[in-house]
């Protein structure tokens, strides 16, 4: 091994982009679009100066990957490099889904529209 | 900045020729002790042998912080890697051995040898997803690109 025990070497293409994202029940989040980097004190990152993953970015990429340009990084959600617990074959957050910003479509659309229609609100997976 | 900025990004030597594109982004993990020693911690895998299947090889780390240790250049863009050409993987045959024979010249440059991040003169300036140029400082080392 090129590291110390205490390191794991990754490279982001072939390790992290495109992975999995579950949350801490092991929920589906989405999957990792990009990653955030940021310099020391929460400067911005700068060439040749120590630099770390701030935030894995998440998002509608879909679109962007059929009909090309970029979806601007303000628009993107982000999850704070702070939350990951495990980095496997998915990368495991610490935290539930509900705490993230990133999902926050779906819990629109689960309070606004699903729980709306009759037996909505029913979870046919909770205990009797 | 983000990593997929500096993803196909172009790189120029110190003084300004062309050496490759940026294929990958290399991170190091910080690997923090799991608080109950719980499952796949790695260390029990290590033994599985080189043409064991690639998910004996799967590690599942409980991770900190990611520090950006540096960019893998290749002289012939980035195409589709699999990864073995940093991987000691032989099979299935040929296929390893190919990719690694497209990929011949692949190394590793710190990011402290990174001098600039900047917009590319070449690139179309109307475009969404123009890719940044990069230059590396004089003196920069070319380090194999293995993953070890």
């Amino acid at each position: 091994m090129t590291s110390d025990a205490r390191e794991r070497i990754v490279d982001a293409r072939l390790h992290l982009l495109g992975r999995q994202v579950l949350d801490a029940d092991g929920e589906p989040v989405g999957a990792v679009d990009d990653l955030a980097l940021a310099g020391p004190e929460g400067a911005g990152a700068e060439a040749g100066r120590e630099a770390h993953i701030d935030a894995i970015l998440v998002g509608p990429v879909l679109a962007t990957r059929l009909f090309g340009g970029r979806v601007p990084d303000s628009r993107l959600p982000r999850i704070a490099w702070d939350d990951v617990g495990h980095v496997g074959t998915a990368v495991e957050l610490t935290v539930p889904s509900d705490r993230l910003d990133a999902v926050w479509v779906e819990r629109w659309v689960r309070d606004r529209l699903i729980a709306r229609i009759p037996g909505g609100r029913h979870d046919p997976e909770a205990e009797e | 900045m983000n990593v997929g900025d500096l993803l196909d990004a172009r790189v120029l030597g110190p003084d300004g020729a062309a050496l490759g594109v940026v294929v990958d982004v290399r991170l190091a993990l910080e690997v923090v002790d799991e608080p109950e020693g719980g499952p796949g911690a790695g260390e029990d895998r290590e033994e599985a042998g080189h043409d064991a299947p690639l998910s004996a090889h799967a590690r599942r780390d409980a991770v900190g912080g990611a520090r950006l240790v540096g960019l893998l250049v290749g002289p012939r863009g980035a195409g589709s890697f699999h990864g073995y050409e940093r991987t000691d993987v032989r099979s299935p045959w040929p296929i390893p051995q190919l990719v690694r024979r497209r990929h011949r010249g692949t190394f590793l440059v710190r990011w402290e040898d990174v001098a600039s991040v900047e917009a590319d003169p070449a690139a179309d300036p109307s475009a969404d997803d123009a890719k940044p140029r990069l230059r590396l400082a004089p003196g920069y080392d070319e380090l194999p690109a293995g993953l070890g």
